[in-house]
């Protein structure tokens, strides 16, 4: 006796979701993305050279969104700075996902001891102030894209250890887990093939809030003069150059202000269209 | 019935602590499994029953070693397993294999099918080439009633009925010689719920599989076991072959029990027998002294009370924990 008919529930997949449910977020990642993968082919002029001649031109035909002081196009140096923003986000929720899920689904799958000593040192980190450590980190060795974003992903890690041993604990006690202890497999075996799969969908929610945050914290860093040294363009340097002209060309800083903006209310946004996705799909 | 047993199970006990208050301190225990023995034979069906709460899935998990018991012995195919640590019980693990009661929380959400029943096989022989292994998922779909299409799909994709073949499926992939099934259609509708009961009685038949039956319906144990078990508030209080059971209970509570099946014929109340418990089963945070049915018992006495009644021999070979068992011509007319 064979059971042939069955009620097939249609999922549609994340991405087609989003689409429909938040198109906003949509439309500002996918130019995010495009502009940081193929900022370099798309610009129009040099990122970097500079032409005194053609300072602090408000938008034209030849440089659309205008000129800074030292006459390089502005639109140019926002598609390297989505470059460097996008790197930011890579080395933020690839240290911060990647230690912050192994420290979760440790603590929180195997319990007791390791759970009580993890989640101290998840506090620790977690009382670190992150600015302060990442200055601390780029003051000690060089200041550099790369050492600063590693500090902000590590202050990251918390965010994913909570999230990870969360979903961990919840899923200990369920039957299918205890199906695959009374299998034989061992406990390691369990956490990496039947834990692990199913905490995928709330860590891409934090690690796209985690990496609106990178963004920010790329800017501020680069602000400060701690990050992209020029004269490379990231969103934070320019908005400091940008700042000593708000009389003369307040476009400038207008204009970085709000691509910044754009890219981070995009991924909060898509954060937020994810977990309402997961939330639906769990069900 | 051969020498050895497959399961021997000698006063088994299972306390859980509850913690709350301050500082987590202990505020009492759970008797969940109190003081069971029994014996399962090879190819035999020992089906389980009682209320909800009287330890019958932890005694479950118990057997599986899920759970570690707390006290008393565990015997499989005549060893000891009782407090084997985990990784010299992965071996056993495969021998002895649990039926869940809830076939929507058994399978992993995020696996195919052919996932979840491969992950299975692999624990037994990861030997096997990819084309072999599809070839032996769609032979283990087929045995449990499911064509071999099932394979890509994913667990909501499936009704419950599916869901528990192939919870019965991932079982039988491991070559087990036990089944522990803990309730395993009381989440299904009632008209699936034969099928599966016929399927697990029909592998049994077919593989030789010794069975534990667990569950709180009397009509489902009887279309199943070989013997029944009843067990009230983590105690075994009458194990007896199945039709002498149903034909005349030992104990008031399986009495009881009995008289509450639904009969299809609507003028059964006027030849038989209605029992009718009063109150709530008492916590098994502090169960009653004495006898711990007294408290419910439409027979009890004074010496009920008081003094606790052990598991008994009677007349037959039936066994039944009561001061005052039930002679068979007095007992209900069924």
């Amino acid at each position: 006796m064979t059971e042939i008919s069955t009620p097939v529930r249609p999922q549609s997949g994340a991405v087609s979701y989003i689409l429909r449910r938040s198109p906003v977020a949509a439309l500002l990642v996918a130019l995010f993305l495009i502009a940081a993968l193929l900022g370099p082919w798309l610009a129009p002029h040099s990122m970097t050279d500079t032409n005194l001649g053609h300072a602090l031109q408000p938008p034209n035909a030849t440089y659309w969104l205008g000129t800074d002081a030292l006459g390089r196009d502005v639109l140019s140096r926002l598609l390297g700075s989505a470059g460097i923003a996008a790197q930011a986000f890579l080395i933020v929720v690839l240290t911060g996902g990647v230690l912050g899920t192994l420290f979760g689904l440790v603590a929180g799958g195997i319990g007791g001891l390791t759970d009580l000593v993890l989640s101290r040192v998840i506090e620790i980190l977690q009382g670190f102030p992150t600015v302060l450590v990442a200055i601390v980190i780029v003051a000690l060795l060089s200041p550099s894209l790369t050492n600063a974003m590693i500090a902000v992903g590590l202050a990251a890690v918390p965010d994913f250890a909570r999230v990870a041993r969360g979903v961990a604990i919840q899923l200990r006690e369920r039957e299918f887990i205890q199906a695959a202890r009374g299998l034989g497999m061992s406990e390691m075996r369990i956490l990496a093939s039947e834990v692990l799969p199913n905490m995928v969908g709330p860590l891409i929610i934090i690690a796209s809030f985690d990496g609106a945050q990178a963004i920010m914290w790329e800017a501020a860093l680069s602000f400060l003069g701690l990050g992209v040294q020029p004269p490379y363009p990231s969103f934070g340097s320019m908005l400091r150059e940008a700042q000593n002209f708000l009389a003369i060309q307040p476009s400038l800083a207008i204009t970085v202000g709000l691509t910044v903006s754009a890219i981070i209310l995009g991924l909060n946004l898509l954060g937020d269209g994810l977990s309402d996705y997961y939330d639906r799909s769990d069900k | 019935m051969s020498g050895t047993p497959l399961v021997r199970v000698a006063a088994l006990r299972k306390y859980f602590a509850v913690k709350g208050g301050w500082l987590g301190g202990r505020r009492g225990q759970v008797h969940a499994v109190d003081d069971v023995s029994f014996d399962v034979a090879s190819g035999e069906t020992l089906g389980l029953v009682g209320e909800s709460g009287c330890g019958k899935s932890t005694l479950a998990r118990c057997i599986v070693r899920l759970v570690e018991p707390d006290q008393g012995k565990l015997e499989f195919d005549g060893e000891d397993i009782t407090h084997r640590p985990t990784r010299s019980l992965r071996p056993l693990r495969r021998q002895i294999q649990l039926i869940f009661q809830d076939p929507f929380a058994s399978l992993n959400p995020r696996k195919r099918i052919s996932q979840i029943l491969g992950a299975a096989l692999d624990l037994r022989d990861a030997s096997v080439s990819r084309g072999d292994r599809q070839a032996e998922i769609a032979r283990l779909l087929e045995r449990v009633g499911l064509a071999p299409q099932f394979m890509d799909r994913r667990p909501r994709e499936l009704s419950g009925g599916q869901r528990q073949r192939v919870g019965i499926a991932r079982a039988l992939a491991v070559g087990p010689r036990l089944i522990v099934a803990d309730e395993p259609v009381s989440a299904l509708d009632v008209s699936v719920q034969a099928d599966i009961l016929n399927l697990l009685k029909d592998l049994q038949a077919e593989l030789g599989l010794t069975v534990i039956f667990i569950s709180h319906d009397l009509g489902v144990i009887r279309h199943v076991s070989d013997r029944v078990g009843v067990m009230y508030l983590g105690r075994l209080v009458e194990l007896a072959p199945a039709d002498q059971f149903y034909a005349a209970p030992l104990h008031p509570y399986s009495e009881a029990l009995l008289s509450a099946i639904p009969m299809p014929d609507p003028d059964a109340h006027l030849t038989r027998k209605e029992i009718v418990l009063e109150g709530d089963i008492p916590s098994p945070l502090a169960p009653p002294k004495g006898c711990r049915f007294h408290t419910r018992c439409p027979y009890a006495q004074a010496l009920c009370a008081g003094s606790e009644p052990k598991l008994s021999t009677q007349a037959g070979g039936r066994l039944v924990a009561c001061h005052f068992p039930l002679a068979k011509q007095e007992s209900t007319g069924r």
